[in-house]
């Protein structure tokens, strides 16, 4: 960042649609890239004497983000009305949770770039609430609703300003996006806007107090929008700031194309919202069995796993981390690849490094191209660390293990005798054979130094004195090869 | 009395005996219907030919004891497939494609819906003169109100169209017109029937109940449309009670409150006299009476009209003028479009002044910065009264008041002053806001009597059958704890029979 005088404060909120089969407020099929307002009822609809319903299931899965995000969990949870007039708002009023959300002063831990737990960044609140409805403008013919995602269960996660650049940002985002998808709590999908993002930067003098407004980043659909609107805007306000210029409190649109924020619009008032506690609904009390009960283990959330992953195993945190991308899982488990690398490294003594290169490796690459996932193929962690294990013996070269590993992956039976049949085990050279080959060596200067000059063919004379040695046992093919290597070392 | 008149008992063992059929009923109905209904005005529309052509085949079956009884809906209790618009204009045109809990439930008992009746638009009123189609009638004084906001409803089965009818009470609303029309109105208490397919005025304190011609029939109307439903989560699970096993055995048991305010300045003699009345007789009957008094008695109206208003204001957003009612159009010229959206959103937005009063008090009451000023601490004054009453229930099993200061009032007579018409949910708001249960019988009438007191009736007024009108209904009110419907019952079935 040229503008070094200049420090940024980011705080940013996330709408992710809950995974759950139904509406937050009634039975409607929760549904994506369908005909439109297929999926609606008078529930959804708003129409009038409609009353909503809790969907417990979202209620659960917002409890289990409030946990895993460390948060406080009050034992009374309240929705309430948040009133605005809006096309895609049909009651007039949305409603979200407001004084009494699920969970408060959470903190959702982030591994730096040495893949080291790190404290991470703050969680103000996580409070569940309805979608609206979608609007699609058409040039011309004016402006349509599709209520299919009116009432779809939303998980809003508020962060504490405590983020300072662009990269932190993205970091946090990607964490808290695979944190939700690994408890099966969303498909966090940017692309699909089931994982939704704003973003407040305000910018001040490094050697100041009080700096400039805060602006609101909308429409951001992806990481790298993300990173380069943070960018873009850190840049804009510093230099606002620097020519003695005011930043005002707006919201902002993102425009890809042009690579730049466009003012939306001003944001000096607070808007009127009406918020009161939602009188159709009553209060959700957390207690009892939802409480007690050890829906999940905090050392499951993903970034522990893959600082666990680094600390027990010694691999890499980019490897660790590769491990827990959710790439090769099924999706209903995204943990199956790093639970897999786990077995074959803690039940069947697998080599670790040589174990998640080869799955981050050549495993990967023909998940991505066969569109398979893990547990789909005939590679099992018995089998993996068995390859870790020819390796290391020297049975197999690497170019070979990654085709023992390919060969594991689609064919059955042991790999062993796989590998055999396709000729990929490297002759075994077994300490006898050697100190015998050595022996012979030594017992025959001149004839060693006749090969050394050139007359290879004495080395069948050595050849014959070893098979004598061995009663004959010795596999004289493989005697030939270890003498050639002994006394012909390849030249650099 | 002729047989439209009769009670959901009475009309049920004419059925089972065959001497009557249910068409012949309707058909008196309707016919008592045509006569007067231009005078009174109960109806937003009505479904009397349906009704017949649902009876076209119809025989008496055991399994359905109730069936063929006609009754009417208040206009705010969704219909399927019959407009339900609230008597606003807002609505107009709405006919919902779905049906409320109550009605579904009424129509499997084999009931027969007979029309929809006239409100103060979206309940918001005491007399039903702020229907967006003009105002209901009293039919025992058509210059008078019937009360509101569920006068239609009231007026329909004082004229005899229907055998009873359901109503709405948020502060009164089925009672008060219940006693202004000389019959019972049921205000269950809160999670008792189900709201889905209710209209939402004020959420809170929305109760559905029925305004029928006897106790008995309030009581098998309620245990009809009671009970556990999925789609109102503010019902509250209960064991079904069957109400009429006790509902004969008096109130020799019974510890009465009487509410000190019931003799208070405010209230007409005519009702005090009424009440003085009433009183005596529980002194005679029931197992100990002893006056009452709430000490948040006071805060309760204005709390109330917090409240009310609040929710209100949520619950009518919907209403943008886009999705629902006559919808004008953009245009240039002419006296249905709109030019440009300003005035679009003024064309069809077209609330009434009350609706339209009470928005603005409720937008301003949930402001920020005032919403605990106003609603906050109006909820306290529920807590208050809650709190308070919980004490006073150790001491007396039912209280009982006048259930409106006055007797039905003029047509007009308190339109030029809201303050005035909110004056007469008086005794009314503490139920809702307390969230306890009571009903609504006839408690006397405002007739001359022996000792020569005025009867403050004016010369020449007629009842929608031409006959002049010589006295005016008073409701007696009785209240129970929450969910005493059954001393309730027991209570005003008792007055009843001694009144008969």
């Amino acid at each position: 960042m040229p503008n070094n005088d200049y420090i940024a404060t980011i705080g940013i909120e996330v709408h992710a649609q809950l995974k759950t089969a139904s509406k937050m407020f009634c039975g409607c099929a929760v549904s994506f890239g369908e005909l439109p307002n297929v999926h609606t009822c008078p529930v959804c609809l708003g129409l009038p004497g409609s009353l909503p319903v809790v969907n417990k299931r979202a209620v659960i899965l917002g409890y289990l983000a409030a946990r895993a995000l460390g948060c406080e969990i009050p034992r009374v949870a309240q929705f309430a009305r948040k009133h605005y007039f809006y096309p895609d708002l049909p009651k007039g009023y949305q409603i979200t949770m407001y004084q009494f959300p699920i969970g408060v002063n959470g903190r959702l831990e982030i591994l730096d770039e040495y893949g080291e737990l790190t404290e991470g960044v703050g969680i103000e609140r996580v409070h569940l609430e309805e979608d609206s409805a979608k609007l699609f403008h058409h040039e011309g013919k004016g402006t349509f609703v599709d209520f299919n995602r009116a009432g779809v269960p939303l998980l809003e996660i508020v962060s504490l300003p405590e983020i300072k650049t662009a990269s932190e940002a993205v970091r946090y985002l990607k964490e808290l996006r695979r944190l939700l998808r690994f408890l099966g709590i969303s498909d966090a999908n940017m692309e699909e806007g089931s994982f939704r993002c704003e973003i407040n930067v305000s910018v001040r003098r490094k050697d100041e107090e009080k700096g400039g407004g805060k602006v609101e980043i909308k429409n951001l659909n992806s990481f790298k929008a993300v990173q380069k609107s943070i960018e873009y805007e850190i840049e804009r306000q510093a230099a606002l700031l620097k020519r003695g210029e005011e930043v005002r409190s707006a919201t902002v649109g993102w425009d890809e194309k042009e690579g730049k924020t466009v003012h939306q619009r001003d944001k000096e008032e607070a808007p009127e919202y009406r918020y009161f506690p939602e009188p159709d609904l009553p209060e959700l009390i957390f207690e009892g069995d939802l409480v007690n009960e050890s829906l999940f283990d905090m050392e499951m959330i993903p970034a522990r796993v893959v600082h666990s992953l680094i600390e027990r195993f010694g691999v890499s945190y980019s490897a660790a981390d590769l491990l827990l991308s959710g790439t090769g899982s099924p999706p209903d488990d995204p943990y199956f690849v790093a639970s897999f690398f786990e077995e074959a490294v803690e039940r069947h003594r697998a080599q670790s490094t040589p174990a998640v290169n080869l799955i981050v490796g050549p495993v990967f690459e023909y998940l991505n191209q066969s569109g398979k996932t893990l547990d789909q193929t005939n590679l099992t962690p018995k089998k993996l660390a068995e390859i870790t294990k020819m390796v290391e013996r020297g049975e197999l070269s690497s170019t070979n293990a990654k085709r023992a590993v390919l060969l594991a992956l689609e064919e059955e039976g042991e790999v062993r005798e796989v590998a055999a049949a396709h000729g990929l085990i490297q002759v075994s050279e077994d300490d006898e054979l050697v100190r015998m080959v050595k022996e012979v060596v030594e017992e025959n200067p001149q004839v060693v130094e006749s090969i050394r000059r050139g007359k290879v063919q004495a080395i069948g004379a050595l050849v014959g004195a070893v098979m004598k040695k061995s009663k004959g046992q010795a596999d004289p093919r493989k005697v030939n090869e270890i003498l050639t290597r002994m006394l012909m070392p390849k030249r650099e | 009395m002729s047989s439209f008149e009769e009670s959901i008992e009475g009309l049920r063992q004419a059925f089972e005996r065959g001497e009557k059929h249910p068409r012949e009923v309707v058909e008196a109905c309707r016919k008592r219907f045509e006569q007067v209904e231009e005078e009174v005005h109960a109806l937003n529309c009505d479904t009397f030919e349906e009704a017949l052509e649902n009876l076209s085949g119809w025989k008496w079956d055991p399994r359905v004891p109730l069936s063929g009884i006609p009754y009417v809906q208040k206009d705010n209790i969704c219909t399927l497939g019959v407009e339900t618009n609230c008597s606003s204009k807002v609505l107009e045109g709405f006919v919902p494609p779905y049906e409320a809990t109550v009605e579904k439930r009424l129509k499997e008992a084999g009931f027969q819906l007979i029309g929809k009746g006239n409100l103060d638009e979206f309940g918001m009123g005491s007399s039903t003169e702020y229907s967006a189609w003009g105002p209901t009638r009293n039919p025992l004084d058509t210059s008078r109100v019937p009360g509101g906001s569920s006068g239609g409803s009231a007026a329909a089965v004082a004229a005899g169209y229907a055998s009873f009818a359901l109503g709405s009470d948020t502060g009164g609303s089925v009672r008060q017109p219940a006693a202004f029309c000389g019959l019972v109105g049921l205000r269950p208490t809160y999670g008792r029937v189900s709201r889905w397919g209710l209209v939402a005025f004020a959420s809170s304190l929305d109760q559905i109940g029925p305004i029928t011609r006897t106790v008995r029939d309030s009581a098998i109307v309620l245990s009809i449309i009671e009970g556990v439903d999925g789609r109102d989560s503010t019902l509250v699970h209960r064991e079904q009670e069957n109400y009429l096993e006790h509902i004969e055995d008096g109130v020799g048991d019974l510890r009465v409150g009487v509410l000190d305010v019931s003799f208070a300045d405010w209230v007409d003699p005519r009702v005090k006299r009424v009440f003085q009345e009433n009183v005596r007789w529980f002194e005679s009957h029931a197992k100990s009476v002893k006056e009452v008094h709430l000490n948040t008695f006071d805060l309760l109206l204005a709390a109330y009209y917090i409240i009310a208003p609040s929710e209100a204001s949520s619950n009518l957003a919907r209403y943008d003028g886009i999705r629902y009612g006559a919808s004008v159009e953009f245009g240039k010229k002419g006296k249905n479009v709109a030019k440009g959206l300003v005035d679009f959103y003024r064309k069809n937005r077209v609330f009434g002044p009350e609706v339209t009063r009470r928005i603005v008090i409720g937008t301003f009451a949930l402001s920020s910065g005032y919403y605990e000023a106003y609603y906050l601490r109006a909820q306290k004054v529920r807590w208050m009264v809650q709190e308070e009453l919980e004490e006073i229930w150790k001491e007396v099993d039912i209280i009982i008041s006048p259930t409106s200061p006055t007797p039905a009032f003029k047509l007009g007579e308190k339109l030029e002053d809201p303050l005035e018409m909110y004056r007469c949910d008086l005794f009314a708001v503490l139920q809702p806001m307390a969230g306890c249960p009571a009903i609504s019988i006839n408690g006397g009438w405002t007739e001359l009597s022996e000792d020569g007191e005025v009867p403050l009736l004016e010369t020449g007024e007629k009842d929608c059958w031409g006959n002049p009108v010589k006295r005016l209904p008073v409701g007696l009110q009785l209240t129970a704890a929450p969910f005493g419907e059954s001393v309730l019952f027991r209570a005003a079935r008792a007055f009843e029979r001694e009144h008969e």
